[in-house]
């Protein structure tokens, strides 16, 4: 009977029921896509932030490179430097424990070497695509393509190392483009401190920084013309990282002072100390460190648009839940006069209450059901139209989602059905219905 | 001219014949009843009065005019010039005072005038209680409103349906002598009812039986 | 009473009396006005307020000496008055030197070798907005003579937080000398007796400053069996001018050398011409007087000054600044000698890619100095910022799109419910359209107070997004109360109208017929 009363309601009440279900499903639809987008927001938000380049550098041990900031060059032209890092070593820094955080990365090779005309120019041999097949079986694109999404091709495009005479192209800043007279696809003759080479002008490119200055050629080639096989100068990584906190700052200072709880705790999370500290141990010579323009800007950022999302989420979740409620509230009062004459044949408060309770709940069942997956399709609608990329769907937002709304839905409703219960079924029926 | 005419009416809901070839001449000033069992056709009959419905087929003449063959619109002026409705569940605006609900008919007819509307709840008794709300009424005080505000407009007829099956006794007595009041006064009233009693109060009871009339009785023993 | 009276009454009696689905319906409509006001205000925000945040990048611009334009407070100043206030969040100038390194607190060096730094002269109190990622150990410089050390340079010399540093700086100054110098000619018999003749200016201190030779009358054959052509042009110019350049600061008279031990003050022959370099010995050392002239002359005076400082901050940054050492500006003036002069400056302005660029050519324009962005940054910002944008957009459409149609349908749903009073009303005779209108006019009522009310709240959330995100006021834009207002107006109207639309449609009667 139980049934029967409950199928009559919801199916003659169908348009009232009809909006209680429309009103959660939007509810739910709200609530599903914004945890959604929230909860992924980080992750792609910090996907864009590659464009900021590196945010760890690796430098070899004793290095004094006495570099400037704004291209004025030491007289040599070269910054001095003793020692180097190790090449075929390059490959273990996407092999380490957050091998996944690590997006990308480049070595570099600071030399100098002379034109035809006697005019010393620097050189930095990089990495533009290089492939790499790592041990894990992993296959990745590596270089400065990415690591420099900032600058712009003037002229000609960016060398691709997959091409096979990459290994004689250049690319030029456009200073020095315009100094020497160059235009992409032009030669010219360069002399390195063991050999000289004729390359092809690939493209002249604005950096905005001293870059503009420089010419950028395949590492392999400096090191071939500087007589450095094998030779590394920098290397420049892009890792997604987990903001700073206490601990992550005390561990960048002295790993050594941290107890072994601390220890294991800094060490599997994805700190940019732990993850330059890990570098470091796989890199022979090196010190890894933090550049502290790009991570303190990355988190600043990220903190900020992620409380943003969190802020937005927790607007539209309080309205959702008083939009619910109160519809829900509204719905039962309207069958003040139905309850009253459920209470005046006899039935139990709690019979009555469980009736109409199971109604809304199973109207609230098929409106959240709807209301997910309609959610899934603004989160799909959200991802790709602002990062190009499908949010994640997290399926934790489906336990937190029905019971959120489960829960707004029955405070909307048992107040209400309370209330009516305590008046005398006589008023009730009486109140005059306009 | 009669004031109203009906002339071989009938309403068919699917395989149903509410009415079946129905005629009926009121005059002015004449108390009809309209009796008989539950869906013998009275309410039927009283949605086509009153210009709510329409029938399937034949003619009704209204003050002379053919309310079976006009539009929507039409009918709304009708109903609302010509005719003062009181119904079984007295329907107030709930959240308007006795006044105010009686002004509401002024407001669609013409000009709402409180002093006139307090008036009419005057004549129907209830001038103390203009200012409650329809919950602070008794279910006899409203209907009595709605008697008040059916007639604020000097409608040509009043269609009751029911009007006093929600009531008491001593509820009932003086809704019959507001009746009885207005039938003086020259109002054309109609009143649908299963009642004998109140059937009997009017100068004239027709009785319906699965949609046709099944006999007229003329009160002997009426008096004005 | 007046029929516009009437309307109001049963409106507001509408609103006053049926109190609890009033306010179901007015929640309903602020929940929604709420969420527009606040989603709009954090939008239309956002930009600026990330833009700001933005700036823990560091500078976006660089102001550089231009070509006729030096670098200083004046030109500086200048510049900087073309950058709105609010944008511009920071300006540190900037003066780089190389310095010596001389010792550190044990007052010897760590090497023996020269150790050369660069250093900068920088105001910290303006560093700290430019370049909020600086992490510094100890603190910032604040008296005189204290300096930030670079975390490589530090170990490099092995300076400590509190100890000292000595730095030395090489004043160079170029000074404009007049002199009054003589010119001398003389002549002497060459290669088979075919006069060489010379012409000498000797400095006022009696040194030869250039001797010049006129060969021209040794024949071909006379000249080491070489053509004169030959002799100038093969050895010629060469050969030619490092024989008279051996002449230059040399005292008359002078010696021809014949050995190689010979002292250094000798003039070496040209090889194979040996009877010719004697000539031009010879006719130098006859030279006369024959007139005087006066030279100005530029000459680089080096004077070194050294400096000790007290070690007030380690800077960690993970960048090149790591290798420099900061000093404040009145310090550097002191060192270098140099007052009002900056190599470059940064500047940190909040402002969109195009508008940066814009206002780096007005500067560059009307100031004469160089202003570039620094493409890394903006470029970068700018990407990423459109995507933030589009990111609060999009969630700020789809929440305010879901949330109008959860209004509409709380507002139907409460209209729904008075269907029965609809058809009463049209048993009274009242048209379709009065209903309509009483019906609007409630739902217009609602979006006007529902909406005053959401364009507060609205604000109210907004000002705590922008105080917890970002930590800064909002302006409470005016314009957003009359747009909050109208959109809940048309809102609530609409969904009445729905429902109401349906009702009227719907025979009195039905409506009127029993429970």
């Amino acid at each position: 009977m139980l049934f029967r009363m409950i199928k009559g309601a919801l199916l003659r009440q169908k348009s009232k029921m009809l909006l209680i279900a429309l009103t959660i499903a939007l509810g739910a639809s709200l609530s599903t896509s914004m945890i959604n987008v929230m909860l992924d927001v980080r992750d792609k938000v910090q996907e864009e932030m590659k464009a900021f380049g590196a945010n760890i550098v690796v430098k070899p041990n004793d290095s004094t490179l006495l570099n400037d900031m704004y291209s004025i060059q030491d007289e040599s032209g070269t910054a001095l430097r003793q020692s180097w890092l190790k090449e075929d070593e390059l490959g273990k820094i996407k092999e380490i424990f957050w091998t996944f955080q690590i997006r990308n990365f480049a070595p570099f090779l600071n030399v100098s070497a002379e034109l035809e005309d006697g005019r010393s120019v620097p050189l930095v041999g990089t990495w533009f695509n290089h492939h790499l097949s790592l041990a894990t079986g992993e296959e990745l694109d590596a270089g400065v393509k990415e690591l420099r999404s900032w600058w712009d091709i003037l002229e000609g495009e960016w060398i691709d190392e997959s091409e096979p005479d990459a290994q004689t192209q250049v690319m030029l800043g456009k200073e020095l483009a315009s100094e020497l007279g160059l235009a992409a696809g032009d030669t010219l003759k360069i002399s390195g401190a063991q050999t000289s080479k004729t390359v092809t002008v690939r493209a002249v490119f604005d950096s905005g920084e001293d870059a503009d200055g420089q010419i950028w050629l395949p590492l392999d080639l400096a090191q071939t013309l500087s007589g450095l096989e094998g030779s590394v100068g920098t290397v420049e990584v892009s890792a997604i990282t987990e903001p700073d906190n206490e601990l992550s700052l005390r561990a960048a200072r002295n790993p050594g002072g941290l107890s072994a709880k601390e220890w294991d705790q800094w060490y599997c999370t994805a700190y940019v100390s732990a993850i330059c500290y890990q570098i470091t141990e796989v890199m022979t010579n090196s010190t890894a460190s933090a550049v502290r323009q790009v991570a303190e800007g990355e988190g600043a950022i990220l903190e900020k648009t992620e409380l943003l999302m969190i802020m937005i989420t927790a607007l539209s979740l309080v309205g959702v839940a008083l939009g619910i409620s109160n519809l829900v509230t509204a719905s039962v009062m309207e069958r003040a006069q139905e309850i009253g004459l459920l209470k005046a044949i006899g039935a139990k408060d709690k019979a009555i209450t469980g009736i109409i309770m199971a109604e809304i709940l199973i109207t609230a069942l098929f409106g959240m059901i709807a209301g997910y997956f309609l959610g899934l399709g603004f989160a799909e609608f959200i991802g790709r139209r602002v990062f190009g990329a499908s949010i994640d769907v997290k399926p934790i937002v489906i336990p937190i989602v029905a019971a959120a709304i489960s829960l707004v839905t029955v405070a909307g409703s048992l107040p209400a059905i309370r209330m009516i219960l305590r008046t005398d079924p006589a008023v009730v029926l009486h109140g005059s219905k306009a | 001219m009669s004031l109203l005419e009906i002339k071989h009416v009938s309403k068919i809901y699917g395989e149903l014949k509410a009415l079946d070839d129905v005629s009926l001449t009121v005059e002015k000033g004449e108390w009809i009843a309209i009796m008989g069992p539950s869906g013998s056709g009275k309410s039927t009959m009283m949605n086509i009065i009153g210009c709510m419905d329409k029938p399937t087929s034949g003619q009704v003449l209204l003050d002379g005019m053919d309310i079976s063959r006009e539009s929507g619109k039409k009918l709304t002026e009708i109903r609302r010039d010509k005719i003062g409705l009181i119904f079984q569940q007295f329907h107030m605006v709930s959240y308007l005072t006795a006044v105010e609900n009686v002004m509401v008919s002024q407001y669609y007819h013409s000009m709402p005038d409180e002093s006139e509307a307090l008036e009419a709840l005057d004549r129907v008794g209830l001038k103390q209680r203009a200012r409650h709300l329809p919950s602070q009424l008794s279910g006899g005080e409203q209907q009595r409103v709605c008697v008040a505000r059916a007639l604020i407009n000097h409608p040509e007829l009043i269609l009751a349906d029911e009007p006093t099956g929600n009531l008491d006794e001593a509820n009932e007595n003086i809704v019959l002598d507001l009746f009885r009041q207005l039938h003086r006064e020259g109002t054309t009233l109609i009143v649908v009812t299963h009642d004998p009693e109140v059937g009997e109060a009017a100068q004239r009871m027709i009785v319906l039986e699965h949609g046709r009339v099944a006999k007229e009785v003329v009160n002997e023993s009426f008096q004005a | 009473m007046s029929k516009r009276r009437m309307f109001l009454k049963m409106i507001t009696a509408s609103l006053l009396r049926r109190k609890s689905r009033m306010l179901t319906a007015l929640l309903s409509v602020a929940v929604g006005a709420t969420i527009l006001a606040g989603l709009v205000t954090v939008y239309v925000d956002v930009p600026r307020q990330m833009a700001a945040s933005f700036r823990s990048y560091g500078a976006n611009m660089l102001l550089m000496p231009g070509e006729n334009t030096v670098l200083n407070q004046q030109s500086v100043d200048a510049a900087l008055s073309l950058i709105s206030e609010e944008k511009l969040q920071g300006a540190s100038p900037y003066r780089y030197v190389y310095t010596e390194f001389m010792g550190n607190q044990t007052g010897e060096g760590k090497y023996s070798s020269q150790l050369r730094f660069m250093t900068a002269g920088t105001s910290f109190e303006n560093v700290q907005k430019t370049s909020p990622y600086f992490a510094v150990e100890g603190r910032y410089p604040e008296a005189q003579r204290e300096a930030l050390v670079g975390k490589n340079a530090a170990s490099t010399i092995g300076a400590k937080l509190g100890g000292s540093v000595r730095i030395a700086y090489d004043r160079t100054e170029l000074v404009e000398i007049e002199e009054t110098q003589t010119e001398l000619q003389g002549s002497a018999p060459g290669y088979y007796d075919a006069e060489v003749s010379v012409t000498v200016i000797l400095n006022s201190d009696g040194t030869i400053k250039t001797v010049a030779m006129d060969l021209s009358r040794q024949t071909p054959f006379r000249v080491a069996g070489m053509t004169t052509s030959s002799f100038t042009d093969t050895y010629g110019i060469a050969h030619a001018e490092s024989f008279t350049d051996q002449f230059t600061g040399k005292q008359l008279p002078l010696t021809l050398s014949t050995s190689e031990n010979d002292p250094d003050e000798y003039i070496d022959a040209v090889s194979g011409a040996t009877a010719s370099s004697k000539a031009v010995v010879d006719a130098v050392n006859a030279a006369l007087p024959v007139g005087t002239q006066t030279d100005t002359q530029q000459i680089t005076n080096t004077e070194r000054a050294a400096m000790s400082f007290t070690v007030s901050g380690i800077l960690e940054t993970g960048g090149e600044e790591e290798d420099y050492i900061y000093i404040s500006l009145r310090d550097m003036e002191a060192i270098t000698n140099e007052k009002d002069r900056f190599d470059v400056v940064e500047l940190s302005v909040a402002g969109s890619s195009e508008e940066l660029n814009a206002l780096a050519n007005e500067i560059s324009e009307n100031t004469g100095l160089e202003c570039r962005l620094v493409k890394r940054v903006t470029k970068s910002e700018a990407s990423v910022l459109g995507k933030l944008q589009a990111l609060v957009f999009l969630v700020t459409l789809v929440v305010l799109v879901l949330t109008m149609i959860s209004v509409s349908t709380t507002m139907t749903a409460v209209v729904s419910e008075r269907r029965k009073e609809i058809g009463l009303r049209k048993a009274l005779g009242a048209s379709d359209n009065s209903i309509r209108a009483e019906f609007l006019g409630e739902g217009l009522f609602l979006g006007l107070l529902g909406g005053a009310i959401g364009a507060l709240l609205g604000y109210v959330f907004a000002l705590v997004v922008s105080r917890q995100v970002f930590g800064s006021d909002l302006q409470f834009n005016f314009a957003l109360v009359p747009a909050t207002i109208i959109v809940s107006m048309l809102v609530s109207a609409l969904s009445c109208l729905i429902p109401v639309k349906r009702a009227v449609a719907i025979d009195p009667a039905l409506v009127l017929k029993g429970e």
